[in-house]
């Protein structure tokens, strides 16, 4: 009977343990235990627990593949997932770059590139409430959320695209939490 | 005598003009030609649509586990992973980081760890393809327990044509302890 009670308690002690370690996965991210009962000798249990912690993703953004830019715009949207793990801090969405490999130097930021023309853009950014503001610098706020969804952005072209064809161009986004 | 002349001077003159006539129409053909293939040329350094083979990271396993919050059906895009914070041992150049590929993305991704005060670079992966993971990093150096601001650089580059496409700084804090 002591036995019994005393492997109860260990078990009861390793599923305590247990869940402590996964109530902290918001700040500590979750891993797995590993539980070694090691010995049960005269109703004494001792057990080795080990916490193999991996640090997991958080949250998910879904960004677009690539720019597209045609005359009047093209509307885009960024899609949210998890943003609710982040204990009521928001993502402040900004562009860290708009540049792809083998862009000539002389090519500015905010524009797309084909042979010797290039096209400037601006990008405007949709929050929630439906006010908007337009971007064509870097490393500025385009927009914001604090929840899960789908928020929009337009790329517009600054001027008439002079040949028609394709442009090249990348966007690098840039996720900021903000508390 | 002066006959002769004249005739070979006559025979010089129609061999001068058809050369030159040859002459023109070599430059008309390979101005023609060039601005056929003019935009071709100009493209070609973002047309990298011969085959490659991607330089994949060793250390890449199939990640069955928890994908973050995703939904299907939608339009294809990249799903960027975030990392709100980072736990991390002190003192120790070997971390685990769950870097990971979701399954549905349409390339393949690099990771680099950036330190924001310094610049540095702690950590760079090979490609990881989709629905792959690096669980396991040796950072280039130990870090001291205390709080850094950091940034996981992800690089995308298309499945088939290794082509860059759009691409995520993801912010974050490294809790090391």
């Amino acid at each position: 009977m002591k036995k019994a009670m005393a492997f109860c308690l260990a078990a009861l002690m390793a599923a305590g343990m247990t869940t402590s370690a996964f109530a902290a996965a918001k700040d500590v991210n979750p891993g797995s235990v590993i539980f070694d009962q090691d010995s049960f000798i005269n109703g004494k249990a001792s057990v080795e627990l080990e916490y193999d912690a991996v640090a997991e993703p958080t949250y998910t953004i879904t960004i677009p593949m690539g720019v597209q830019l045609v005359k009047g715009g093209t509307t885009s949207t960024f899609k949210a997932e998890g943003i609710s793990n982040l204990n009521g801090g928001k993502i402040v969405l900004s562009i860290t770059s708009t540049r792809k490999s083998g862009m000539p130097d002389d090519c500015p930021d905010f524009a797309l590139y084909r042979g010797h023309n290039y096209v400037p853009y601006e990008v405007q950014g949709f929050y929630k409430d439906g006010t908007s503001h337009f971007v064509s610098e870097l490393n500025k706020e385009v927009m914001s959320f604090d929840e899960d969804g789908e928020y929009r952005y337009r790329v517009i072209p600054s001027k008439i695209i002079p040949v028609t064809g394709t442009y090249w161009g990348n966007i690098t986004f840039q996720f900021d939490i903000v508390e | 005598m002066e006959e002769n002349k004249k005739t070979w001077s006559a025979q010089k003159k129609g061999v001068l003009i058809a050369a030159g006539i040859l002459c023109m129409l070599l430059l008309m053909g390979a101005g023609v030609f060039a601005g056929m293939h003019y935009q071709e040329w100009v493209d070609a350094p973002y047309n990298e649509e011969q085959t490659f083979t991607p330089d994949l990271d060793e250390a890449a396993q199939d990640w069955n586990g928890n994908t973050p919050p995703s939904a299907n059906g939608e339009e294809q895009g990249i799903k960027i992973p975030g990392y709100a914070s980072i736990a991390l041992p002190a003192g120790e150049k070997d971390v685990k980081i769950l870097l990971l590929n979701p399954e549905e993305n349409p390339c393949y991704f690099i990771f680099e760890l950036v330190l924001d005060e310094t610049g540095e670079t702690l950590y760079t992966s090979k490609m990881v393809a989709p629905g792959k993971a690096i669980q396991e990093e040796t950072l280039s150096r130990a870090l001291d327990a205390g709080e850094y601001e950091a940034t996981i650089k992800i690089s995308t580059y298309s499945l088939d044509t290794n082509t860059q496409m759009n691409g995520a700084n993801v912010k974050t804090k490294l809790l090391v302890g």
